[in-house]
C-alpha cells in the first residue's frame, strides 16, 4: 500500500526532520493528486464523508471549545487586567488579549482540542480498518485509500478546524469582554476600542490560515498514523498515541511557522 | 489456451525460509487453478498476485501487464478488472453488505451509483444472501459474510478473480450454488489455500500442491 510504503521506512530507518518533511511533502502531493482525480460516481458518497467529519470534529465540539474560549478569554483578560491598571497601561488590554489570545492561543488550544477528539478518532479507526483487513481489501480492489480514507478526512477536519478557530478567537473576545464588566476597571467602550485597534484583517487571515494548516496536518499525520499500524489489535493503541504525538508537533511547528512569518513581513 | 496471469521465477522481496526457490506458475484462460501451500505461502502468493507485496526476482505478469511494475495508478486500473478476495475478507463495519459492494465499485470509477446497487442486489439475489443485504457485517452469520465478501469480488465480472482461502465456512450444499455463479461471472480464477477443502478440489480445473519439494501438478480427482 502506498502510504505504507512511503512512511514505514521511517521509524525504522531514519527519524530525521528532513524524512519526515520529504514523506509529509510527497503525502500532500498524494492527497492533492487524489482529490483531482476522483472519480464523479463517488462525488455523492465522498461528501457524506466529509459532511460527517465535519459534523464531528466542529459542530459536535462547539460547546467545549465555546466553553473554553470564553474561560480563556476571561483569565487572559484579568490577569492582564490587573498589571495593565497598576502600570497604567489600560489601553494595551485589546492588544494584549488580540496578541496572545486570538493569535496564538486560540488557534493553538482548537488545534489540540482537534487533536485530542478527532485526530486520535481517526487514528484509531484506520489502525482498527488495517487490523481487520479492510484497508487492504480496499486496495486489493483498485479503490485508492486516499481518495477514500485520507482525503475526506484532511479536507474536513481543516474547514472544520478553521471554522472552530474563529469561533474560538470570538468567544476569547466575548470573554474578554464579560470580564472586563464583571471587574468593572475598564469601561466596555474602551475595551472594544481597544481590540478594535489591534485587531487587524491580517490577524482574521492568519487564524484562516493557523486553522486550515493544523486541521489539514492533524487528519493527515493521524491518517497515517492509523494507516501505518500493523495487523494487530495492540496496534490502535500506539497509533492513537503516535497521532496525539505527532499532532503536537504539527500544532507547535504552525505556531512557530506564523511567527517566523510576522517577524520577517 | 493463452496464460492470463504467468508467474516466471519470482521470488519475494521479502526473505522467507518457506519461499526459497523460485516459483513459475501459469494460469490459462478459463479455468480455475487451485493451489494448495501452506498458510504463510498462501498468503504472500495472494498478495503478490495483485501487487500488493513486492518480489526481488522474476516477473508476474497479470492481464498482460507486470503488475509489480506499473505505476499506482496502472496498478488500480488493472485490478478493477480483477476480483479479489483476501483472508481476512476485510468487509468495511460501518457499512451494510450491499454497501460494501457499491462503494468500492464508485469508488473505482462505475457510472452512477445507482446501477451497481441493483446490480450488487441482483447478486447476492443469485448468491442466496439477499435478506441479509442491508445488515452490517457484524449482524450477520460468518458464512453469509464470507459469501457477501465473495459477492463483492465478483460483483464486476471479474477477467480474473484471486481468492485466499474462500468459503471456509460455508456449508458445502449452499457453496455448490455459490461456486456455480461464480464460474459463471468469473471465467478464470486461481484460489490460495493452506485448507485441505474438498470443496475447493471439487471447483478447480487444474490443482497444484506447493510444499517444501516444489511445486507440482496434482490431479484433482484423485485429491478428492
Amino acid at each position: 500500500m502506498f502510504v505504507v510504503d512511503l512512511v514505514g521506512g521511517i521509524g525504522r530507518r531514519a527519524r530525521t526532520a528532513s524524512t519526515a518533511g520529504v514523506v509529509a511533502v510527497r503525502l500532500s502531493g498524494a492527497v492533492l493528486r487524489a482529490g483531482m482525480s476522483l472519480p464523479r460516481a463517488a462525488l455523492g458518497q465522498w461528501w457524506g464523508a466529509f459532511a460527517r467529519q465535519i459534523q464531528f470534529t466542529a459542530w459536535d465540539a462547539l460547546t467545549l471549545v465555546s466553553t473554553l474560549a470564553l474561560l480563556c478569554g476571561a483569565i487572559i483578560i484579568g490577569e492582564a487586567n490587573a498589571q495593565a491598571v497598576r502600570l497604567g497601561l489600560a489601553d494595551t488590554i485589546g492588544r494584549i488579549v488580540v496578541a496572545a489570545g486570538v493569535r496564538e492561543i486560540a488557534p493553538a488550544l482548537t488545534a489540540l482540542i482537534v487533536a485530542g477528539r478527532t485526530g486520535t478518532a481517526i487514528a484509531a479507526e484506520l489502525a482498527s480498518a488495517r487490523a481487520l483487513g479492510e484497508a487492504d481489501a480496499l486496495d486489493a480492489l483498485g479503490v485508492d485509500i486516499i481518495q477514500y480514507y485520507v482525503l475526506p478526512r484532511v479536507l474536513g477536519v481543516a474547514v472544520a478546524a478553521m471554522a472552530l478557530t474563529l469561533v474560538f478567537d470570538f468567544a476569547t473576545l466575548l470573554g474578554g469582554l464579560l470580564t472586563v464588566q464583571l471587574l468593572q476597571q475598564m469601561s466596555t467602550t474602551a475595551y472594544l476600542e481597544s481590540v478594535r485597534l489591534a485587531l487587524s484583517v491580517s490577524d482574521v487571515y492568519e487564524a484562516i490560515g493557523k486553522g486550515l494548516l493544523n486541521g489539514a496536518g492533524i487528519a493527515l499525520v493521524s491518517c497515517v498514523s492509523g494507516l501505518i499500524a500493523r495487523r494487530t489489535a495492540t496496534e490502535v493503541p500506539r497509533a492513537v498515541s503516535r497521532a496525539m504525538m505527532w499532532s503536537s508537533v504539527v500544532v507547535i511547528g504552525v505556531s512557530a511557522l506564523g511567527i517566523m512569518l510576522r517577524v520577517m513581513s | 489456451m493463452s496464460a492470463i496471469l504467468a508467474m516466471t521465477d519470482v521470488l519475494p522481496k521479502k526473505a522467507t525460509v518457506e519461499w526459497a526457490e523460485p516459483l513459475t506458475l501459469n494460469v490459462p484462460q478459463g479455468t480455475w487453478t487451485l493451489v494448495r501451500t501452506t498458510p504463510e505461502r498462501s498468503h504472500m502468493l495472494a498478495r503478490i498476485l495483485i501487487g500488493a507485496q513486492a518480489i526481488s526476482s522474476g516477473e508476474v505478469v497479470v492481464l498482460g501487464r507486470p503488475i509489480g511494475k506499473v505505476s499506482r495508478i496502472e496498478r488500480r486500473l488493472l485490478l478493477s478488472d480483477m476480483g479479489v478476495l483476501l483472508d481476512p475478507a476485510g468487509l468495511l463495519s460501518n457499512l451494510s453488505l450491499v454497501d460494501n459492494l457499491v462503494v468500492p465499485a464508485v469508488f473505482r470509477g462505475s457510472k452512477g451509483i445507482s446501477l451497481p446497487r441493483q446490480h450488487a442486489l441482483d447478486v447476492f439475489e443469485e448468491l442466496g444472501i439477499a435478506d441479509y443485504a442491508k445488515r452490517r457485517p457484524a449482524d450477520v452469520p460468518e458464512d453469509v459474510r464470507q459469501i457477501g465478501a465473495l459477492g463483492r469480488a465478483i460483483v464486476g465480472n471479474p477477467r480474473l478473480l484471486v481468492l485466499e482461502n474462500p468459503m471456509a465456512s460455508v456449508r458445502s450444499r449452499v457453496a455448490d450454488d455459490v461456486w456455480r455463479i461464480c464460474r459463471a461471472l468469473a471465467p478464470t480464477a486461481i484460489i490460495t489455500s493452506f485448507r485441505r477443502d474438498e470443496m475447493l478440489y471439487s471447483v478447480a480445473d487444474d490443482l497444484y500442491l506447493w510444499d517444501s519439494a516444489g511445486l507440482r501438478r496434482a490431479a484433482v480427482e484423485a485429491s478428492v
